[in-house]
């Protein structure tokens, strides 16, 4: 705001406002367009794969033609492929993602199963990536500004580097191989059994390892952007007037430096939405945590349509409100968008 | 990040004493890792995955079952007789048998169940003979309720127009008995995990429905009503991973104490890391199935219709070094369709005169019948056959094979175009596409029901398993005529003329019988012995005692917050540090 109102008279900022609102709105809007082009093109390219989800069937010997037949039918995949897709899409807008043909209940109730488990990794991941790939960032370009040698940049630049260009699947099974293989001292995978009651210790216990591995795959660039913002926005001519007038370097790093170098961090976290759910599904298979990534993978393998669009649907529509959260916090942060 | 993993580091090297959690596994509590995720548990009517039926195995319990060597033997009932023509079935049960709830299990539940079983399963071909055709139900058909007699609570009489022998294999290995009392009325064609009541009548039962996480584990009580008395073992969890990588860490880190299905390649590795390890024949025979027809999808010519070429192929194949690769030694080289170890009734359906390899490793042989079907070829020319082989990529031991078969065939001038195929595709390419197929051969395993019946109907009738097109009159008349009997020598016989028919026309080039490799730690001592694939939930339900072990916990969470938490209270530190220092240097 301090910026916008150092650059437009009152009525503009009044009719700003009006445009901030439409901007918001259409944002808000286009969230379920794009979720039914997603719901549409998920569904014509799985129905479109060769073979049914109960072909499989026909590799036991104990299954007859005839009962793969009497499953399709109970399933209306009998119906022609436009027909399913009508009456998929008259389902979903009624709140019915249709029933499990793996788990035989309705797909809501496995997702509202699966989901939380992946909120709560990805959430964590996303928190501790951010925080720590911020700070590290602030630590690097500070040390870069400042040193001569900049043995630190370096240092914290070739272990970013490293993080960034290993497969986190790699990273997981190693770090399973050394914390709970060799060292014995954390849990190998990420369920938990509680035989006698819950805990929350021991369920953040088997957190650790998941939460650590996703994040590794999203700090580097968290880190690697705030490091490179902040030691451009250095240079500009703006940070040099601003110090000119003798204003406090705390104020000169939080308000000037730190304020810009973030919005594009912001935005690079909105766009990593994908990738987080993405890397979810690969770390929730090395530590089989049953997040929505492995109910995806495991639709995947049973061919499970109805899971997978629904799967695919909550993905939709979580990336979706993550990129509409980033906006309207870069909205807030920067109102100059909507002019742009 | 890494400081989060430096904070671990850190904690854990200060004192492991203090460090590894002094929790320890119950004498009296096993954590078995099984690979895979359950569809639905609880209802054997709806059972899909291959996992579920092991977990049913635990929780309820069949009329008859398989003894360690193989043979059937009663289980719910006390005695049964098949007739010798196959056509009457008795089973007494026992007059002890109770529900997990306490109920009593008596034949109405049986014949119940087989009412479920025939209008709501997903298996419903194999009780036809017990069927007759009906509108109203899911299936099409309903149960032909003059065929089946309850004398009196304890005693089922069943029979069949037809000689149904293969009813036993279905009654020992998927007929679970349902409770009429809990079950009646319900759709059994939908999941039961969101009931509320699961009754039993297993070994272990599921006490509370929150003891179930699916897609994470299972905890399961000792059943007190089991009728051979309540298991030693009082607590008995599942827990399930996707990956066998990851079974394998849990049971190293001694997050569990037991596990199924070791891969092949790692197997030696876990022995002698100090773990048991039991290799049982499995019911899985692994081959190389041969396109028959003359031409192929694309209308060109397919040599392998030619059976010379097929037995050329067969000569050029070193089976027994292929197998071994692959499996690390734990398969055994296998020439037929009935894997070894397939019994009826107790007598062996393999046959033993057959040899096994079926074709003994000759290249010169191999170019000799090349040459005198036509492809006369000579080392450095171009290669005289090109063949295309189609398998499937997720399993890495097919991989492994395929590039084998490629190298040995080489060497004979065949030129092997290997499509490496994900799940659907194979399945598609395999099973579901029209005749004549795209490829020359495939190249798969086959898990075959403990029936000698279902591999040759599979293998060598005219279903969709027959991707091949192998027709042959005499090998189907003995198939779906004169197996039909319940004498089991004669019965066994007939499957041991089919092998030896079929292996002249060579329509398979089978590899070997495959095994199952499973492994537990030390702090497990099966006393009697470990059942392998058809005795494993009796070894487990007579096991006793499980040395208590010490295993990971999270005392130390505490711990390593502490120290991350620092670690990070340092880093924002040295960052405000370093956002003031500048200031000096301005």
């Amino acid at each position: 705001m301090v910026l916008l109102k150092n650059t437009m008279n009152l009525g503009q900022y009044l009719s700003s406002k009006n445009i901030i609102f439409k901007y918001a709105l259409k944002r808000v809007a286009l969230v379920p367009i794009v979720i039914l082009a997603v719901i549409t093109i998920n569904f014509l390219l799985i129905h479109l794969a060769p073979g049914g989800p109960f072909q499989i069937l026909l590799s036991d010997p104990s299954f007859s033609p005839q009962e793969v037949m009497i499953l399709e039918r109970q399933y209306g995949l009998d119906k022609p492929l436009y027909m399913q897709y009508f009456i998929y899409i008259y389902n979903v807008i009624q709140g019915n993602f249709g029933i499990s043909y793996f788990y035989s209940i309705p797909v809501i109730t496995v997702i509202l199963y699966y989901l939380p488990n992946t909120l709560i990794l990805a959430g964590l991941s996303l928190l501790l990536s951010s925080i720590l790939g911020i700070l590290l960032g602030i630590i690097a370009a500070m040390n870069y500004t400042k040193s001569e040698k900049k043995v630190l940049d370096k240092f914290l630049n070739i272990l970013s580097m490293i993080f960034y260009t290993t497969p986190s699947f790699w990273q997981g099974i190693m770090l399973i191989l050394i914390f709970a293989v060799y060292l014995k001292f954390l849990p190998s995978t990420g369920t938990y059994v509680s035989v006698s009651g819950f805990s929350i210790i021991e369920y953040l216990s088997h957190l650790i390892l998941p939460v650590i591995s996703l994040s590794l795959l999203l700090l580097p660039p968290i880190y690697f952007f705030t490091r490179s913002n902040l030691i451009e926005i250095n240079r500009m001519d703006f940070i040099k007037a601003v110090r000119a007038k003798g204003i406090r370097e705390r104020i000169i790093f939080v308000r000037h430096e730190l304020r810009n170098a973030l919005l594009p961090v912001i935005t690079l976290i909105g766009l990593h939405g994908t990738i987080l759910f993405g890397g979810a599904t690969i770390i929730e298979i090395v530590f089989s945590w049953p997040g929505i990534g492995l109910l995806t993978y495991n639709a995947i393998l049973n061919k499970d349509y109805p899971v997978l669009l629904g799967t695919l649907f909550f993905y939709a529509l979580l990336v979706s409100l993550l990129n509409l959260i980033v906006d309207l916090i870069y909205l807030k942060i920067d109102p100059r968008i909507v002019l742009r | 990040m890494i400081f989060f993993i430096v904070s671990i580091v850190v904690v854990s090297s200060f004192n492991s004493n203090v460090l590894i959690s002094k929790a320890q596994s119950s004498p009296t509590q096993l954590t078995i890792g099984l690979v895979g995720t359950p569809s639905d548990p609880f209802n054997p009517i709806t059972q899909i995955a291959l996992i579920d039926h092991w977990i049913q195995s635990v929780l309820y319990a069949t009329l008859i079952t398989y003894n360690a060597s193989g043979a059937l033997v009663p289980y719910m009932a006390s005695s049964f007789n098949v007739s010798a023509d196959a056509k009457n079935f008795t089973f007494h049960l026992r007059n002890n048998l109770k529900w997990s709830d306490g109920y009593p299990i008596t034949a109405q539940d049986v014949v119940f169940t087989l009412n479920a079983s025939i209008e709501y399963s997903t298996r419903v071909s194999s009780l036809l003979p017990l069927a007759k055709p009906s509108s109203k139900t899911f299936s099409h058909y309903t149960l032909n309720t003059s065929d089946v007699y309850t004398p009196n609570n304890y005693t089922v009489i069943l029979h069949t127009s037809i000689p149904s022998p293969s009813l036993m294999a279905y009654f020992a290995d998927f007929f679970y008995i349902l409770p009429e009392h809990v079950d009646l009325g319900q759709n059994l064609s939908t999941n039961t995990f969101i009931n509320s009541h699961v009754v039993t009548s297993g070994p272990w039962y599921l006490s509370n429905l929150s003891n179930y996480k699916p897609g994470s584990y299972m905890i399961l009580n000792a059943n007190p009503y089991f009728f051979l008395g309540p298991p030693k073992i009082n607590t008995l969890v599942l827990q399930f991973f996707q990956t066998a990588e990851s079974a394998e860490a849990a049971l190293k880190s001694g997050s569990i104490q037991l596990m199924n299905n070791v891969p092949y390649a790692d197997a030696n590795g876990i022995k002698s890391s100090g773990f048991n390890i039991y290799v049982a024949p499995e019911m899985r025979v692994f081959f190389l199935q041969f396109n028959l027809n003359k031409h192929l999808a694309d209308g060109s010519y397919n040599p392998i219709s030619n059976l010379t070429v097929r037995e050329a192929l067969g000569y050029a194949t070193n089976i027994s070094a292929l197998v071994s690769s692959v499996s690390s030694g734990y398969f055994k080289v296998w020439g037929q369709a009935e894997p070894y170890g397939m019994k009826y009734l107790g007598y062996p359906a393999w046959n033993s005169s057959l040899p096994s390899p079926q074709f003994p490793y000759n290249i010169t042989k191999a170019d000799e019948l090349l040459n005198e079907s036509g492809y006369v070829w000579h080392p450095g020319a171009p290669p005289r056959l090109n063949i295309t082989l189609i398998t499937l990529a997720t399993i890495p031991y097919f991989v492994s094979a395929v590039q084998i078969l490629k190298a040995e065939w080489a060497l004979v001038g065949v030129n092997l175009n290997i499509k490496l195929e994900q799940t659907s595709n194979w399945v598609y390419d395999s099973f579901s596409a029209p005749q004549p197929k795209t490829w020359n051969i495939d190249l798969f395993d086959l898990t075959e029901p403990p029936d000698p019946f279902y591999p040759v109907n599979f293998l060598f009738g005219p279903g969709s398993g027959n991707a091949g097109n192998f027709t042959n009159p005499v090998i189907r008349d003995l198939i779906y005529n004169k197996s039909n009997t319940g004498n089991p020598v004669v019965r066994t016989s007939i499957f041991q003329q089919i092998d030896g028919i079929a292996n002249k026309y060579v329509p398979y080039l089978f590899l070997a019988t495959e095994t199952e490799v499973d492994a537990w730690s030390t702090s497990v001592n099966f006393n009697d012995g470990f059942g392998g694939v058809f005795f494993q939930i009796l070894s487990i339900y007579n096991l006793s005692y499980i040395t208590p072990t010490t295993h990971p916990t999270s005392n130390n969470l505490l711990l390593i917050a502490v120290v991350s938490g620092i670690i990070v209270l340092i880093i924002v530190a040295i960052a405000i540090y370093m956002v003031y220092s500048r200031r000096k240097n301005k």
